[in-house]
């Protein structure tokens, strides 16, 4: 028997530890480069796409009738690339359908060499949606073009299209903090990995300490375990790359619409790259030269409690201090990294330490035992202990983050899409005119116009943004911060003259509501206003800084940059609207947003984004109860004996089976409340400092506390779990024979 | 020629097919009811026509000028112009244009109306241009039905976007083929100068042992003037040019997985064109002879050889660069050579299409095509 | 026989081991009486500890009859069997006698407890084992004749109506194991706990009142009921 033979003997004899190892690694594996990849699809789709989304034309009849399939042929053969969309709008639950031409799309540069997958999605081909419409659902044909021609024949024009929602930074947040949580699950998928290895190595202590007795160097014993490990990760790890993308695709069926839908983003039926795959593999080498690294190769090095404690200590108070005073983005992470690391290392460390100063004061044996047993269980279960915290805490900040995005961008929405419709005056209309015109019409109840443009101030150029502070449209506006008690008064006192800033110039510039604030509208410095900042409100998802004022300070003679229009209905719809509208402007071809439908389809979609993060980070809990389970079940090996031992002492079975079930939702339930504070703290750190940092705007934090209740509950499950998984190793058995 | 030539290029399945591809496979797939296996040969061309689509046979008659536009009935069909020009400098310039049509419905069995925007055939469009050993190429692909792609035979005009070969008034018979890219165009004037050479058996050409074949005929005969503009700059270009024309609804028997082809223009004003379809066990080849005079003389496989030479490695296989032509009975025995360079032209389906001289008992010049070799 | 605590009668006992039935025990016969000692010789797979398991109700007989302290313990349920391990029967096996997570002292009190002996004096176990000042020591912190110590007073003060031990001494060196054996045979007298004593170790067994042989049955082939072949042991008895 060689040497290699007679170390994996123990896998023979222990098969089941060789499965649990295996399994432990694919699922680790899995989870990372799961998450990953999806992260990765969702980012590059984003800036692929992004360049799409800043600017859209399509080309329109000058005489404002329809486009339609000649002109899509006229242009083409006159050498300008167009492409067609139809838009199917079929009444709910089917929904809209875009029809689109995948062979005419090919000369959109900044369109990705790849057409949507042929069944995801709302995309279907042209020929298709038209089929689908069958003439009983209203079709509109949109003539896209991917630059503003300037030589087009004179029977059409560019016209540009507004993106509408485009959620903007707001969605950049959302994926920075995904990027968060795709770390923490790598953080989780690390430990897993390497407590597998670390028991590997303490459930061979002793044979390896036999073959080192009979001779085998402890280098050549090293290299057959770094090989041993290399081959079991090879093999765990491409498994779980393939579980991985298994998991990725799954999710990405339901993350590509969620995309797709709001930010014009898609996955491209999930790409498969080199990086992709490499990328998780690298990690895993990286996680296992660790592991090997510090107990193959100095495996001499003997650990001092105090000093362990010390330095767990040191990480945390260093983590906890750099997210606290770092102005770095990277720091922030880095610190997320060290106060999880630091936080679950102490709690390791010191749960211990407290059960056992506990059973030096109890008087009861039984108790004491108790105690020091989870002792012990915690210090052999560390890193899956901690990892479960760690997915813990990673699924309370989720939720609290996901719930903090819910209701800020339902306020956000609300802001944007107020009124019916939104529509976008044809240029150089004077807004007098335009609003009596407006005012006029009888498919008007209310509208409420609004001009934009750009101020001069000490600060800098800034938006200027002027409305009507009397318009019933704006008194639902909530503020950040105001001198003045209720909303009402506040836009009595815009009325009035003072003014109004955005979250992001209060920041840049730390003003505060009562300050004054200097501007000029316009390029010319010849009429400065000053104002009193009366609110400051919250404008999420955008970097500029804006000023809001009342219409009445818009000098005449100012330019504006756009005059839009937020407008009630009375009656008729919107198609009775428009026919009105153009005639009165005497401008065919404008644009008029639906609003309703816009929310609606901005909720479903974002609606989908956020279950799915919810689904990922809940994932990674149900994963680390799971590792949790294997490797506990693996190590309960060692600890059966003494339950056993009680029911040889007379102690009666569904007793030490109690005890058992007292130890194992013990020990789950102390990580999930260990993991309370953390959770809340990581939902902090990526609320209130990764946020502002990286984008200039807050988002006003939630808790949940009910929620706190739910993840203890899953612990508790978690342990009631592993109580019944390890009830069966407890039984007496006929151990010796003769 | 065999069979389509440009277009098909042989698609190995192991291949990373591009999602256009994909997209184009869907499109046809999803537009016809067939049970057609888009795999089958080179982007389909082996497939079996179930869809009423019409096999040519040695019965077919060619007659023009219908039988230059559209044959709704045939399942594929191409229009095919390969040019050996220089410039007013005396560069070597090689041009080439080929449109596609692939019909996904037979016309007969169409039985609805046509709508807007209903895809009854998926049109390709490619163009060429060589000089210097560089190799400018570019694809363009359009739906059937909407008329944004299309070829009638009277007046002759073949279009898709703003390219387009069309008949231009005059006197005499003569063409106008415009092609712009964004960095390069064209614009010739193409004078046919003999009378149509029917391949084959008076126009069917076979194209497998097993009497699969396709109806082809050529202008191998055409005067060509005209200017092409690379980076800006425009040069004046004259030469010799060769026109195919072939139509069918099945190129390929299954096992035939590529094809070489040429067509030259000899200095003693004789004209020969030549393939070879690779099967799995050995190859069919075929071809024919064009006197000086004017004599068609169709090629039997026994009365050719056409054998590969020397290999090129490109970035995507390597290939044969040079091969050896010989038709006894003419005295003829050439070598023909492709000049340094890469001229893969990567669409949809990529191939090799190059200009190429021919040295030996004869000089000359023409064009190469290649498909089936890219790794 | 009103006197014995153990009353075995035609016991027997195979295992499957793979395809093939191995009988262990045939038809064995024996009582134990009070204050009497037992020891059980044999050689490995002679069922030895087989016997002491099915005596502490860790497994069960084939066939044959068992009384316990005067009852019938053949037909004891589990719950049963763990009142009797908890307030009747002692086990002393050759090692891992005691919780590595309790003192000594712990060990103890946490036996006694279990057998609903509240009040039990530690010290004084201690004391009489020999471990006088030991007893806030943890197992891995004293010898091995130390915890083998520390097991007999377990076993002692849990006060047992019945004593098996294990080869209680076999993982002892000589002079150790000697001591155990003393501390051993001197409270077995005192207390007048019968013991049935498994080992391999003459001397030892001779300490013993008497001796009950068992023999390595061959396989199950050979027919059982010949009594007085390969010996059952039911020679042994008294």
């Amino acid at each position: 028997m060689n040497l290699t033979s007679a170390l994996l003997s123990h896998y023979r004899r222990h098969p089941w530890q060789l499965l649990a190892l295996l399994l432990i690694l694919i699922v680790a594996t899995a989870l990372w480069s799961g998450v990953w990849q999806l992260s990765q699809q969702a980012r590059a789709s984003f800036t692929s796409n992004d360049a799409a989304l800043q600017e859209r034309f399509s080309v329109v009849r000058e005489d404002a009738s329809p486009v339609t399939v000649k002109d899509f042929v006229t242009l083409r053969r006159l050498g300008f690339c167009v492409s067609p969309q139809l838009t199917v709008e079929r009444p709910a639950p089917k929904g809209r359908v875009i029809g689109i031409d995948a062979l005419s799309l090919r000369c959109f540069s900044d369109v990705p060499q790849e057409s949507p997958s042929g069944n995801s999605g709302a995309f279907v081909d042209i020929g298709e949606a038209e089929k689908l419409a069958a003439g009983q659902w209203p079709t509109r044909l949109t003539l896209f073009a991917p630059r503003e021609y300037s030589d087009l024949p004179s029977a059409y024009r560019i016209a540009s299209l507004f993106s509408g929602v485009g959620a903007g930074q707001l969605a950049d947040s959302f994926l920075l903090n995904l990027d968060a949580l795709c770390a923490l699950v790598l953080l989780i998928s690390a430990l897993l990995v390497r407590s597998v290895f670390l028991l590997g190595l303490a459930q061979r202590e002793a044979s390896l300490a036999l073959l080192n007795r009979f001779g085998v160097t402890p280098g050549r014993l090293q290299f057959h375990l770094i090989i041993e490990l290399a081959v079991l990760s090879a093999i765990g790890g491409g498994l779980g790359l393939v579980f991985g993308q298994v998991l990725a695709n799954g999710f990405g069926q339901g993350f590509d619409q969620a995309l797709s839908g709001l930010f014009g983003v898609r996955l491209y039926a999930q790409q498969t790259t080199w990086w992709t795959w490499l990328a998780p593999l690298l990690v895993l080498i990286l996680v296992m030269i660790w592991a090997v690294a510090d107990r193959v190769l100095f495996a001499k090095l003997k650990t001092n409690y105090r000093l362990l404690v010390l330095v767990a200590s040191a990480v945390l108070v260093i983590g906890v201090g750099s997210s606290l005073l770092s102005a770095s983005l990277a720091w922030q992470f880095v610190a997320i990294g060290l106060t999880l690391a630091g936080f679950g290392w102490l709690t390791v460390l010191l749960l211990p330490w407290l059960l056992n100063q506990l059973a030096k004061t109890c008087t009861q044996p039984l108790t004491g035992w108790s105690w020091r047993e989870l002792a012990v269980m915690i210090r052999q279960l560390s890193l899956p202990l901690m990892a479960l915290q760690f997915a813990a805490a990673t699924v309370i900040a989720v939720h609290a983050l996901v719930g903090t995005f819910e209701n800020t961008f339902y306020d956000w929405l609300d802001q944007r899409l107020q009124g019916d419709v939104y529509l976008q005056a044809p240029p150089d209309l004077d807004l007098t005119s335009a609003n009596a015109t407006l005012t006029s019409l009888d498919s008007v109840k209310a509208s409420h116009g609004v001009l934009r443009g750009e101020a001069q101030t000490s600060y800098g150029s800034v938006e200027i943004t002027a409305v009507d502070p009397a318009s019933p449209l704006l008194q639902p506006w909530t503020f950040l911060a105001s001198t003045q008690e209720t909303p009402g008064d506040v836009w009595r006192a815009v009325a009035a003259g003072e003014i109004l800033i955005n979250e992001q110039l209060a920041r840049r510039e730390q003003l505060t509501v009562g300050e004054q604030l200097t501007f000029d509208i316009g390029q010319s410095r010849q009429s400065p206003y000053t104002g009193t900042i009366a609110g400051i409100y919250a404008d999420y998802g955008r970097p500029a800084s804006e000023v809001l004022i009342s219409q009445q300070l818009w000098p005449p003679e100012a330019p504006y940059s756009s005059l839009s229009f937020s407008i009630r209905l009375a009656s008729g719809g919107i198609q009775a609207f428009q026919q009105q509208i153009e005639q009165a402007w005497r401008s065919p071809g404008l644009t008029i947003r639906d609003n309703s439908e816009i929310r609606t389809l901005a909720v479903t979609i974002f609606d989908q984004t956020f279950a799915l993060t919810r689904a990922i980070s809940a994932l990674t809990l149900a994963l680390a109860g799971f590792a949790l389970l294997l490797m506990a079940l693996t190590m309960f090996g060692a600890r059966k004996q003494y339950y056993q031992k009680l029911q040889l002492w007379g102690m009666q079975k569904r007793h030490v089976k109690l005890w058992l079930m007292r130890h194992s939702t013990l020990l789950t339930g102390t990580v999930g409340v260990t993991a309370l504070p953390l959770g809340s703290f990581l939902t902090w750190v990526l609320v209130a400092r990764i946020n502002p940092l990286a984008f200039g705007w807050t988002l006003p934090m939630a808790m949940f506390p009910v929620f706190w209740l739910v993840i203890l509950g899953l612990c508790l499950t978690i342990g009631l779990i592993l109580a019944s998984l390890l009830a069966p190793q407890i039984a007496l058995k006929a151990g010796r024979r003769g | 020629m065999i069979n389509n030539r440009a277009v098909v290029p042989v698609i190995s399945i192991s291949r990373v097919v591009p999602t256009v591809l994909m997209a184009l496979t869907i499109l046809l797939s999803a537009c016809s009811d067939s049970s057609s296996t888009p795999d089958a040969g080179f982007a389909g061309l082996g497939e079996t026509s179930s869809d009423n689509f019409r096999q040519p046979s040695v019965d077919d008659v060619i007659s023009l000028p219908q039988d230059l536009g559209v044959h709704p009935q045939h399942r594929i069909e191409w229009w095919y112009l390969t040019a050996n020009l220089k410039t007013a400098d005396g560069r070597s310039l090689g041009l080439q244009w080929t449109q596609f049509r692939r019909g996904l419905k037979a016309a007969a069995s169409v039985d609805q109306p046509q709508t807007d925007w209903n895809m009854n055939a998926a049109w390709m469009s490619h163009a060429a241009v060589s000089v210097d050993g560089e190799h400018r190429f570019s694809e363009r692909l359009a739906r059937g039905g909407t008329r944004q792609a299309g070829a009638t035979g009277q007046p002759f005009n073949v279009w898709l976007d703003d390219w387009q070969l069309r008949e231009v008034d005059g006197s005499k018979e003569q063409w106008q083929l415009t092609v712009t890219e964004d960095n390069w165009s064209y614009n010739l004037l193409i004078a046919p100068r003999r009378d149509i050479v029917r391949h084959g058996q008076d126009g069917f050409s076979t194209k497998s042992a097993d009497g699969q074949g396709s109806m082809y005929f050529s202008f191998v005969d055409l005067a060509i003037e005209g200017d092409v503009t690379l980076d800006g700059e425009t040069y004046a270009v004259s030469g010799q040019g060769w026109f195919d024309r072939e139509w069918s609804s099945q190129f390929l028997r299954a096992d035939q997985d590529g094809w070489d082809w040429l067509a030259l223009h000899l200095d003693s004003g004789a004209k020969v064109m030549a393939f070879r379809l690779r099967e799995r066990d050995g190859f069919y080849q075929s071809g024919t002879w064009v006197s000086p005079t004017g004599e068609v003389r169709a090629l039997t496989p026994d009365q050719l050889s056409l054998e590969p030479g020397r290999l090129r490695d490109t970035r995507a296989g390597s290939l044969p660069e040079q091969w050896q032509l010989s038709i006894p009975s003419e005295g003829l025995d050439i070598t023909v050579t492709v000049p340094p360079g890469d001229y893969w032209n990567n669409g949809v389906f990529p191939y090799w299409e190059s200009p190429v001289s021919a040295e030996g008992t004869h000089k000359g010049v023409g064009y190469l095509e290649l498909t089936g070799y890219q790794e | 026989m009103p006197d014995s605590v153990v009353d075995v009668c035609d016991l027997s006992k195979s295992y499957i081991d793979g395809t093939e039935q191995v009988r262990v025990l045939s038809n064995l016969s024996f009582s134990i009486t009070h204050r009497q000692s037992m020891a059980l010789m044999g050689p490995s797979g002679s069922g030895k500890s087989t016997l002491i398991n099915i005596l502490s109700g860790i497994e069960p007989a084939d066939d044959g009859d068992i009384r316990l302290f005067g009852e019938s313990a053949s037909n004891q349920d589990a719950a049963g069997w763990s009142e009797l391990r908890g307030k009747r029967i002692a086990t002393v096996f050759q090692d891992d006698n005691l919780m590595p997570t309790l003192s000594l002292g712990d060990n103890i009190r946490l036996r006694a407890q279990l057998a609903g002996k509240t009040n039990v004096d530690v010290e004084h176990w201690l004391n009489i084992l020999g471990l006088a000042k030991l007893g806030h020591r943890f197992p891995n912190q004293v010898s091995g004749g130390q915890r083998q110590r520390a097991a007999l007073a377990m076993a002692f003060a849990m006060q047992p109506g019945l004593l098996l031990a294990d080869e209680p001494t076999a993982s002892l060196d000589g002079a150790t194991a000697l001591q155990v054996a003393d501390v051993l045979f001197h409270h077995q007298h005192e207390t007048g706990c019968p013991m049935l004593l498994s080992t391999h170790d003459p001397a030892l067994a001779a300490r013993c009142d008497d001796i009950l042989a068992l023999a390595s049955l061959a396989r199950a082939d050979i027919p059982a009921d010949r009594s007085g072949t390969p010996g059952d042991g039911s020679d042994g008895g008294q």
